[in-house]
């Protein structure tokens, strides 16, 4: 079980406990997606620097490609 | 040549009385005597005589209570008494059930019930009472006394949310209505590396916005990740937000359109960092009490982590409704621990 920590703003205390199955299941969604968000920029920034070098070997210059690309 | 008298004016026989002569003056004597001599007959045992008048020998036999103490008779709290004899009489002690005799004190501060107050000891307590603050100078609930230029004074309670300030000729104090600035932490949650997300709820509406700090942050995930916020336990897809960032030296711009938590891309420091290296960020949520407007945030942070320099300035909203924030999840976003730093949550006016 994934545990949380409750806090209430008006007493102070704290209290740890088991996620409810909604709420390991919330968590487990949202990591994947920032998982996958992550892979997707990933492949992105490994696509640009891909298309910056195969740019580089037909002989632009850097400013030429920063121009393509942005 | 006439008879001669006593003091008692008998007449008595002279010394050249004929013998015959003689029966004569003694009953005339002897009638003079028991003349003067009446007021002596009769009376009772233990009467005396008392003059009657201021007539020789005019008496009158009375009894013996005139003048003198007969009898002593005692009730508590005087005793002893008596009717012959020596007499003694004593008193009682008084005591809060008892009367009787008192010790007189000046004390001021005893606490006898035995003892009596001298003018003395009333004076002292009459001359503290005298210069004390008069329980009837405050008369509502809530008042307060303060010093005027003579005496103590009444001052009202004020309405509710107003200060107490000093009036324009700092004479007096004085009730006032603010529009206070500034800030209020409403709560401190401090990293323990037991859990990834916490929840902080019961948050007051009392504000007009809301302020989030996180300082010295640090996961216990292998690399650098960001902390992620969500609001009333909204899981949907209801927020968004875009912002420009700096990971390790790549400068890019992103959009996150209505992801289900309020992508901060602030970067926090993990454990394989050296102790110095911490992530901190702020965000601001804009009338995060209203119950008419989306809520509008701000955040910005940074961090150098695994020897990379990270930073992050981002906006957006969450737009799921109009309600009140009143709790706030805050979650690390790839589900590791939040190992150490603190979050506090601020009210702002």
């Amino acid at each position: 079980m994934v545990k949380t920590i409750d806090i209430n703003a008006q007493t102070g205390i704290e209290t740890l406990r088991d996620m409810t199955a909604e709420e390991e299941a919330n968590e487990k969604a949202s990591i994947k997606k920032y998982k996958d968000k992550m892979a997707e920029e990933q492949t992105k920034e490994n696509a640009k620097k891909s298309t910056e070098a195969k740019l580089a070997a037909l002989g632009l210059t850097e400013e030429e490609v920063a121009s393509i690309l942005g | 040549m006439s008879n001669p008298t006593t003091p008692f004016s008998w007449q008595m026989p002279t010394s050249t009385d004929l013998v015959t002569d003689l029966p004569a003056d003694f009953e005339v004597f002897g009638q003079a005597v028991a003349t003067s001599m009446a007021d002596l007959l009769g009376g009772t045992t233990g009467q005396i005589l008392s003059k009657t008048t201021s007539t020789d020998m005019d008496f009158t036999w009375i009894n013996n209570d005139q003048g003198d103490i007969t009898n002593v008779a005692v009730t508590s709290p005087i005793t002893g008494g008596g009717s012959s004899g020596s007499v003694t009489i004593g008193i009682n002690d008084a005591t809060t059930s008892v009367k009787g005799s008192v010790q007189l004190s000046d004390s001021t501060s005893t606490t006898s019930s035995v003892l009596a107050a001298t003018p003395t000891a009333v004076k002292s307590a009459y001359d503290l009472a005298d210069g004390a603050i008069a329980k009837t100078t405050v008369t509502t609930a809530g008042d307060i006394i303060y010093r005027n230029a003579t005496v103590p004074t009444r001052l009202g309670i004020g309405t509710a949310g107003q200060v107490l300030t000093v009036n324009s000729g700092a004479t007096a104090p004085q009730w006032s209505t603010t529009s206070p600035g500034g800030l209020t932490l409403l709560s401190t949650t401090t990293f323990n590396n037991s859990v990834s997300n916490y929840t902080v709820s019961g948050i007051s509406g009392s504000y007009k916005n809301l302020l989030i700090v996180g300082s010295n942050l640090q996961t216990n995930g292998g690399s650098a990740m960001a902390i992620t916020f969500q609001f009333n336990g909204d899981t949907g897809n209801n927020y968004n937000s875009s912002g420009i960032r700096n990971l390790a030296g790549t400068v890019a711009s992103y959009g996150d359109i209505l992801g289900d938590n309020y992508q901060t891309g602030i970067v926090l420091a993990v454990t394989s960092d050296s102790s110095p290296r911490f992530g901190n960020f702020q965000l601001m949520i804009y009338n995060y009490a209203s119950t008419s407007l989306y809520k509008a945030i701000n955040a910005q942070g940074g961090c150098q982590a695994s020897g990379s320099l990270y930073t992050n300035t981002n906006s957006g909203n969450w737009q799921n409704s109009t309600t009140a924030i009143t709790s706030v999840k805050f979650a690390e976003a790839l589900g590791s621990n939040l190992k150490v730093g603190t979050i506090q949550i601020y009210g702002v006016n």
